[in-house]
């Protein structure tokens, strides 16, 4: 039996972004790859640049309510559990361990980035500080990878935390 | 494949447009694609991955190597000049208006020799303003005919704080 489904404005145009010509690039230079949305969240792995004993990719679980209007906020996530990475397999580095925060330094469960929902409240500097990085209503979920993906892909991410 | 799937980018947006035409296509009909996507004007080049000069218009696509993922380029500039300062060194140097932010980068930290893990942490802003571009935004994205011309800095990345 089939059963009819509303889809929400938010999931729409989340979906709608994933045709996007930003979205579609960092996808075909394999920056990032879609794993499965399961309204109002969506997995994404973002690759990062090899290091001893470090994965290829980190995956995002994202919480996309009210999309775009709404920033994103994500978590790094083990799909193969499904809960939370452990702290010992976040990525880390210099800049790197800035955005993934242990939680002893941060206790929200969210990337530390002007760009994430959660990290940006509170913070009422943010949108002069970091005028290009913070979430704007007209932002794709491209604006949030690239700036992930700089970071796993930049000379400042070492490997991950315990290495 | 009968189907390309091209990236575009036309003079003065910045936005990466996805568009889709046939295997056979010219690059006539990216010119259209342009003018549905706002560059309304006359005298409009076109630009490919791999040819540094604009292409003819009559020209099929595919048989000039264009191929599924290709870059794309409408602009009315011939090249771009561009000016990049860091610290007390300036240097200039013509570039395509396909040439993407990153290219740049390249090209300037090779030139002033900075080493690779100093060039990773820092990025090309707009001088006078915070505006860091996108890397993979192609320089005719960021100017337009007839200032064929773009002024940038080399920066620090931010490390977020607070």
């Amino acid at each position: 039996m089939s059963v009819a489904q509303t889809v929400l404005p938010d999931e729409r145009r989340f979906r709608g972004d994933l045709e996007s010509g930003a979205y579609l690039l960092g996808a075909a230079l394999r920056r990032w790859r879609l794993l499965r949305i399961g309204w109002p969240h969506a997995l994404i792995a973002v690759s990062a640049a090899p290091r001893p004993n470090a994965p290829a990719e980190f995956v995002l679980r994202f919480d996309l309510t009210g999309y775009p209007q709404a920033a994103p906020t994500a978590r790094l996530w083990d799909d193969a559990t499904n809960t939370e990475l452990p702290e010992n397999r976040w990525p880390a580095g210099t800049r790197v361990s800035c955005v993934f925060r242990p939680r002893a330094q941060w206790p929200k469960p969210c990337l530390y980035l002007p760009c994430d929902r959660m990290s940006a409240e509170g913070h009422t500097d943010w949108p002069q500080q970091y005028a290009g990085e913070i979430w704007k209503p007209d932002s794709t979920i491209a604006h949030y990878l690239n700036q992930v993906s700089e970071l796993l892909m930049s000379s400042d991410y070492t490997g991950l935390c315990h290495a | 494949m009968n189907e390309l799937q091209l990236f575009l980018q036309i003079e003065g947006v910045r936005r990466i447009e996805v568009i889709k035409l046939s295997a056979d296509a010219t690059a006539e009909l990216l010119l259209h694609e342009a003018r549905r996507l706002g560059l309304a004007a006359e005298e409009v080049l076109i630009f490919v991955d791999g040819r540094d000069e604009p292409v003819a218009l009559d020209i099929v696509l595919r048989e000039i190597g264009v191929g599924h993922h290709h870059h794309v380029h409408a602009h009315r500039c011939r090249s771009i000049e561009v000016t990049v300062h860091f610290n007390a060194t300036t240097k200039k140097r013509a570039f395509t208006p396909h040439a993407t932010v990153a290219q740049v980068k390249a090209w300037f930290v090779h030139a002033i020799e900075m080493p690779p893990l100093d060039a990773g942490e820092h990025v090309l802003q707009l001088t006078g303003t915070q505006d860091r571009p996108e890397t993979d935004l192609h320089l005719g994205t960021l100017a337009q005919h007839p200032h064929c011309a773009i002024d940038f800095t080399l920066v620090p990345k931010k490390r977020v704080e607070g």
